[in-house]
């Protein structure tokens, strides 16, 4: 097994070069670059000056020149300066993650909290009233809009009933509340925007595992449970359920890389300074040295979370065994 | 009048006259929340080149000079200034006594140090190039500073209204990667207190500032980046100063609520809208095709749909009403059949039958290319088009993503005619806009104007500090402009600001309604934000 994982890790770095390899020229195709932004349009800024700004910034050379550059500095864990304000591409991703980090997880446990009875509900009478309503119920959440919902919901609780804030993550006079406070005020602010991104991806849980659940409860495993006299729910949550969270456990693994990303309307819509709307604002500012930041710790992450998907795939199902 | 009635009266009157004093007086404290859709980039005075940025640089720092209510430069850092030898040399007589927020005195080496800063090749600065035409700068004491022009440059007096940056905290610093640029220290009415990316920017009232201490004690500066949750936000309450979009203005904001909460104000914006040809297209050569075309669309029309009314008709690229601003000029009205007749005057005429006109066997076709992003400048492109349909005019439309907007279109002038918004300085001098030399690749002449007239005109105006003389050369560029029709003039739209009711001290003026800011207060009894403790 740490054989396995050993050669699993050695193989990702190829792909990690690879990866950034290509992200960094295909972000260089892209017409436009980042002194744009402070020249654009700005009759004040001569072609003498702009010219010296992207001396300045190192645009001036060849992209195979610029990409070696900035991968020789990689190699120092040196993620480079934003060309937007100077500030280390490192510094700027650590303002942003714990808030997106936070909702995502928060959101990911209320979606398998949630989505897991759903589907094993819906699953051990299909048809029935129940699995009618609730599938209607998560396909109209994963259907409807996020931005407008938010905005519904936002429209109602803060502004017609005024219990919650419309946006944002923390209150005006929050410096000078004590802990308590503190955590009920940030609570507040989070419970809308936990709330829709969780709506929208009930769907996806609950059917993988009204799916499975239906597989399982009609294999022949869980037919000879019930023939020995088992009880109807050790036959489900015993037997039943334990195999059919299997294929849950992969998508566990495969929601790690979107743990560290956000939405950008979702972001936008509830003022929340999270990691989508710097990764657009990166984006929209051709700001390269930070969006290469950012691309690379997704791939890290999308890579790390397929092998940790992999292996914990292993572990709880004896059925696969990896080759040494 | 029995003296019952008298003594009532009396009494009345008291405290008529009472309450009107209570008003009059102004109270310190409380906070103003201002919303805003973008965060700042940078707070060094000489990088910032976002509007939010400058929104908080305006309260932290100061220029030597500045513009008054009127759009009249007034002393700011300085008590006064000198233009000497027919303009080559200014001469900055500097106030004395004025303290940065670290207590240390403002002096003439804060400026030198400024200048030397802005004309640095290693400072990332865009402002450089009108500090570049000066040929020396000589501190001749603490508070007396000198600037030799190469040549007379009668904008470059605006200039210096640039924000003035300490030189005891800088000097040692690489500008490329200082502290400063989130925890500036300035000169002006608000201390920078803390900034947190993407959420807010927090500034203290400064009590020892030099025009006196502001009534306003905190400034919080939020990020909300969606208008329609920033509206949101002004229905609760939570934000109390802010822009509303013109469909806000007509159509959300006429509840009793509203009205009763917020104070709204309707002022000429310093930009405005046109569509400018390409001149080196063939179709546009012809005078008389711009100006049918001109005829052609009906500017109200566009104001009334895309701006609900709130903008206004323009003819010139100058602040309406400023002294720049030639109001004698007989706007062309709308008239299609006008349109018609000078198309077919040029040789455009339906030969074929097929509805479109046609001149050599080529129908009248053009694309219109704007950038992405803007929905009004989408409408305003649409009902042009419907407008030239109607006389025969094929338009089709071309929305471009920002970036590539400019830089593989305007920049390579890959256009027949472009949508787009120029933003006005206070100061009229459009050289770089309207010169025939300033037509290079990715310089702002991109339409490609041309007369000589005009190109004397600018450097007469740029050459001479007389406002008199000055306004006499743009009122004539003016006049020359819109008879070549080179851009059509679309609107200027208006700004529209609102601020709860709880602020008093707010007058309205040309400049807008910010330029008195340290002025406004709330009374004592409506204070909101009480339990924020001001002193740190």
């Amino acid at each position: 097994m740490i054989v396995y994982i050993f050669r699993r890790l050695c193989g990702l770095i190829p792909l990690l070069i690879g990866i950034s390899a290509i992200s960094f020229f295909v972000i260089h195709l892209a017409p436009g670059k980042p002194v744009g932004i402070q020249s654009d349009l700005n009759p004040k800024v001569s072609l003498e000056v702009r010219a010296r700004l992207e001396k300045l910034y190192g645009l001036d050379k060849p992209v195979a020149v610029q990409f070696k550059n900035w991968f020789l500095r990689l190699l120092r864990f040196d993620f480079g300066r934003s060309f937007l304000d100077d500030r280390l591409v490192t510094e700027k991703i650590k303002e942003r993650l714990p808030i997106t980090v936070l909702i995502n997880l928060l959101s990911l446990f209320l979606i398998f909290i949630i989505g897991i009875p759903i589907g094993v509900k819906s699953a051990l009478k299909p048809g029935s009233f129940f699995d009618k309503v609730s599938t209607s119920l998560v396909f109209l959440g994963f259907a409807m809009p996020s931005f407008w919902l938010a905005l519904l919901l936002m429209s109602f609780f803060a502004v017609t009933l005024r219990w919650l804030p419309v946006s944002g993550i923390k209150s005006i006079d929050f410096e000078f509340l004590t802990l308590p406070y503190k955590i009920l005020d940030v609570a507040r602010h989070l419970i809308l925007p936990v709330f829709v991104s969780a709506f929208g991806s009930l769907a996806g849980i609950s059917r993988y595992m009204r799916q499975g659940m239906l597989e399982v409860i009609n294999s022949d495993y869980v037919r000879a449970a019930r023939s020995r006299g088992l009880s109807e729910a050790r036959v489900i949550y015993n037997h039943a359920l334990r195999n059919a969270l299997i294929p849950i456990i992969t998508i566990l693994g495969l929601s790690i890389p979107g743990l560290i990303g956000g939405s950008v309307i979702f972001e936008t819509i509830f003022a929340i300074p999270g990691m989508g709307r710097l990764f657009f604002e990166s984006v929209m500012s051709r700001d390269y040295t930070l969006i290469m930041g950012l691309l690379v710790l997704g791939s890290v992450f999308t890579l790390l979370g397929n092998l940790i998907a992999d292996i914990a795939y292993a572990w709880v199902d004896p059925r696969i065994r990896y080759s040494r | 009048m029995s003296r019952k009635r008298i003594i009532l009266f009396l009494i009345f009157s008291f405290i008529f006259v009472k309450s009107l004093l209570a008003e009059e007086i102004p109270s310190y404290g409380d906070s103003i929340v201002v919303g805003s859709i973008g965060d700042a980039r940078t707070l060094i005075p000489i990088l910032a080149s976002d509007s939010a940025s400058a929104d908080i640089c305006g309260l932290v720092f100061n220029g030597l000079i500045k513009y008054d209510k009127d759009i009249n430069l007034v002393p700011d850092l300085v008590e006064s200034w000198q233009v000497l030898d027919n303009g080559l040399t200014i001469v900055f007589k500097l106030k004395k006594g004025v303290l940065w927020h670290d207590g240390v005195e403002f002096k003439a080496e804060d400026v030198e140090f400024t200048f030397r800063k802005l004309i640095d090749p290693n400072v990332r600065t865009p402002y450089s190039g009108d500090f570049e035409k000066v040929k020396s700068f000589e501190a001749l004491d603490d508070y007396t500073v000198k600037i030799t022009y190469k040549e007379p440059f009668s904008p470059g007096l605006s200039s210096w209204g640039m924000w003035i940056m300490p030189k005891h905290l800088l000097e040692r610093e690489d500008f490329n990667k200082t502290f400063f640029s989130r925890k500036p220290t300035g000169t002006g009415p608000y201390k920078f207190n803390f900034w947190k990316s993407q959420e807010k920017i927090v500034l203290d009232a400064n009590k020892n500032y030099f025009e006196g201490s502001p009534y306003i004690g905190r400034y919080i500066y939020e990020i909300i980046p969606d208008e329609a949750t920033l509206f949101l936000q002004l229905l609760v309450e939570a934000v109390d100063f802010s822009g509303l979009s013109p469909f806000q203005y007509k159509y959300q904001t006429n509840t009793k609520f509203f009205n009763n909460t917020f104070n709204k104000y309707k002022l000429p914006s310093f930009g405005f809208t046109y569509l400018g040809f390409n001149l080196k297209s063939e179709l546009f050569k012809d005078e008389r095709v711009r100006q049918a075309l001109d005829y052609a669309v009906d500017k109200n029309e566009i104001i009334k749909g895309v701006l609900f009314g709130l903008g206004r008709v323009c003819s010139g690229p100058f602040i309406p009403d400023s002294w720049a601003y030639n109001n004698n000029i007989k706007l062309r009205q709308f008239s299609p059949d006008k349109a018609r007749q000078l198309l077919t005057e040029a040789g455009w005429f339906d030969h074929n039958g097929d509805g479109w006109l046609d001149k050599d066997n080529q129908n009248f076709e053009f694309t219109i290319i704007t950038n992405q992003g803007n929905d009004q400048r989408k409408t305003v492109v649409q009902i042009i088009q419907k407008r030239l349909a109607d006389i025969g005019i094929k338009v089709k439309i071309k929305i471009v993503e920002w970036s590539t907007f400019i830089s593989e279109f305007i920049d390579k002038r890959k256009f027949d005619a472009v949508l787009l918004g120029w933003s006005l300085s206070r100061d009229p001098d459009n050289y770089d806009i309207w010169h025939s030399s300033k037509t290079k690749e990715g310089e702002f002449n991109f339409i490609s104007y041309r007369n000589a007239q005009v190109d004397e005109l600018l450097i007469k105006a740029r050459r001479t500090f007389n406002q008199e003389e000055r306004a006499a050369y743009y009122k004539k560029i003016h006049e020359i402009i819109y008879e070549e029709a080179p851009y059509m003039f679309l609107y200027v739209p208006e700004s529209l600001p609102v601020v709860h009711k709880r602020f008093r001290g707010i007058a309205p003026a040309p400049l807008g309604i910010g330029y008195n800011f340290i002025k406004w207060y709330v009374p004592a009894d409506e204070q909101k934000y009480k339990n924020i403790i001001m002193e740190k």
